[in-house]
């Protein structure tokens, strides 16, 4: 339904996307994954055909859409990361506004935007004007608006930020509900763990490059991380027994200083309490990886092979850098 | 012709026109406007009966009141032109909606002619409603219906050239403010200094027995002198200051459908460039 190939877009001297390629199936959700500034909101702005690339090609189904923008955008639901409503504009009117511009025929479209309003639980609000919305509403009416010309696509950039955990649960569901509509939906985003929940298919960019691509279970696999958590007890002794958060902080930050210089550690993290370590390797690494840190003194009390996480994933293919 | 009529009440003007005319805002601008029309108009009446006392029929005073009605209504638009325009795409962009507008089916030459058109119907709409003013001056005569129509001509064309200029500036600067600032430095350094420019260039700089005829652009670019030539008597006095090259009155009365065209030409190419500046296949690139 969406296919990429060999995406080159330079700013100045800084090369933003380079060669970024992938292809997303009809009815997929594509996390579209990457540290900031790793070029993700510039490719999803070519797709959109907001941005002309130096080389390469964007198909949304068989139409080219550096070729034929207009066809391209009838196709496409497009959501800016950062985007802004008008003033002294109704919900309703807002809608209206778009399906004019989408040349949506006017002949039932007062019932297309009651049902777009009911889908993103906005129907209460069609006489209210949107720039007294709270943040999650006129996301969701982002999110209506992209759908009025019902295209084939629907293009999300950091859909979830700034939203608080119930609007993104909200979003998450309605996210879902339209794949189950048949929409095809690229979606990036820098929190990791609601793409694993909500993507079918995942594609990693780090510096402008594409590093993966594909299913989630088969990035995972591709990955071949092995990931290791690692709990430490308390110190036995010293000024610090008995555990402030900052303190134990910083021990786990020490411990995972200790892991980084083990053969085979390729990158890790800190989460809940434990280090999680991904390893490039098979058992003589781990066995390698756990006398490393029983030498460096530290005091362990857990030490397991867990199943990879996306993070987990991302940590191990970028190897934990940010741009 | 419905192609026409889509391109023209494209959604953005629709929406801009309804915004706009939505509270007291817009009704307080059109009053005002009046007001200070209406103001001068009867100070420049009491001023003149007092040198005239004339009674009943008295065309010089209406010849008087219409001359500067119509070059005070000409300063007013120079003035609210490119506040109402210069903020139309920067201010969009700063509201983070013009990807919004530029991802839909509309293309970069609608978004910019319902940006150009809104702007400049609301100055328009305020000329409409200045009327009932210049009607008063019937009561005294000295103009004509005939001189009216093209006084209305060059209004037209020089609010669309002035919204053509303060929404390229509003396509080439990323904040509004700026955008203001330059529409307005541009705008007011040339209506308003150029006549005071060519006045000089003329009479202090050549030769006046044998003047260069490319000083004419101070005539046809400017509408203060296109104005004058359309009003007739007493405005087009102005147009005498061009007397050693537009020796005849009709040479000199032409100026202002040759400022016309000008002016359309000029309008046509900064719209031309706002569009391609706007049209995300070919603006530059910008992150």
């Amino acid at each position: 339904m969406l296919r990429v190939e060999g995406l080159v877009k330079r700013f100045g001297d800084v090369e933003a996307v380079r060669d970024v390629s992938f292809a997303v199936e009809p009815g997929a959700i594509y996390g579209f994954v990457g540290p900031n500034g790793a070029g993700k909101t510039t490719t999803l702005k070519i797709i959109a055909t907001l941005l002309t690339p130096e080389a390469g090609r964007v198909f949304i189904g068989s139409t080219d859409a550096l070729k034929n923008p207009g066809e391209a955008r009838a196709r496409l639901g497009y959501m800016p990361d950062f985007f802004g409503v008008y003033d002294n504009l109704k919900v309703d009117e807002y809608m209206q506004f778009y399906a004019d511009c989408y040349a949506v025929p006017t002949a039932g479209r007062d019932r297309l935007i009651e049902s777009l309003l009911t889908l993103v639980r906005l129907a209460d609000k069609r006489g209210a004007y949107v720039d007294e919305l709270s943040r999650g509403m006129k996301q969701r009416l982002c999110l209506a608006r992209c759908l009025v010309h019902d295209p084939d696509v629907l293009i999300l950039d950091e859909p979830a930020s700034g939203l608080d955990p119930r609007n993104r649960v909200e979003l998450r569901e309605i996210l879902q509900e339209l794949r189950r509509r048949g929409k095809t939906i690229l979606i990036s985003s820098h929190i990791l763990a609601e793409l694993a929940e909500l993507c079918t298919h995942i594609g990693i960019i780090h510096a402008g490059r594409m590093v993966a691509s594909g299913p989630v279970e088969q990035i995972q696999r591709e990955a071949g991380a092995r990931v290791i958590e690692v709990r430490l007890g308390g110190v036995p002794s010293g000024p610090d027994a008995g555990g402030a958060p900052a303190a134990q902080d910083g021990r786990l930050e020490d411990a995972a200083q200790v892991a980084r210089a083990a053969p085979g550690v390729r990158s890790v993290a800190v989460e809940d309490g434990a280090l999680r370590v991904a390893l490039e390797g098979d058992d003589p690494e781990a066995a390698a990886l756990l006398s490393h840190l029983v030498r460096a003194g530290l005091p362990m009390i857990h030490f397991a092979e867990v199943k990879s996480k996306l993070e987990d994933v991302f940590m191990a293919i970028t190897g934990g850098e940010e741009e | 012709m419905s192609a026409l009529r889509g391109f023209v009440l494209n959604p953005v003007f629709l929406r801009e026109v309804r915004v706009r005319m939505r509270g007291w805002r817009t009704a307080g601008i059109i009053v005002l406007y009046v007001g200070l029309l209406g103001l001068l108009a009867m100070l420049i009446f009491a001023a003149s009966m007092r040198t005239n006392r004339t009674v009943g029929f008295a065309p010089e005073v209406g010849a008087i009141i219409y001359a500067a009605l119509a070059m005070f209504q000409l300063v007013l638009l120079v003035l609210a032109v490119p506040g109402l325009a210069a903020g139309a795409i920067a201010g969009e962009r700063e509201r983070q909606t013009l990807d919004l507008l530029l991802v839909t089916r509309l293309t970069a030459a609608q978004v910019v002619v319902g940006k150009l058109l809104a702007a400049t119907g609301f100055a328009l709409l305020l000329m409409f409603a200045s009327l009932p003013v210049f009607g008063l001056i019937f009561l005294f005569g000295g103009f004509s219906l005939y001189r009216l129509g093209l006084s209305a001509v060059v209004y037209v064309v020089t609010v669309l050239l002035l919204g053509a200029v303060s929404i390229y500036f509003s396509a080439l600067y990323r904040r509004t403010q700026t955008a203001v600032v330059a529409a307005y430095g541009v705008i007011t350094t040339w209506t308003l200094l150029s006549p005071l420019f060519g006045a000089l260039t003329y009479h202090v700089f050549f030769d006046r027995a044998n003047p260069p005829v490319w000083g004419l652009v101070f005539a046809y670019t400017n509408p203060a002198f296109g104005l004058a030539a359309a009003a007739g008597l007493p405005l087009s006095e102005m147009t005498r200051l061009y007397t050693p090259i537009l020796t005849t009155e009709a040479l000199r009365e032409a100026i202002w459908w040759k400022y016309c065209l000008i002016a359309l030409g000029l309008m046509a190419l900064l719209l031309w460039r706002t569009v391609r500046r706007l049209d995300p296949v070919r603006a530059p690139a910008r992150r």
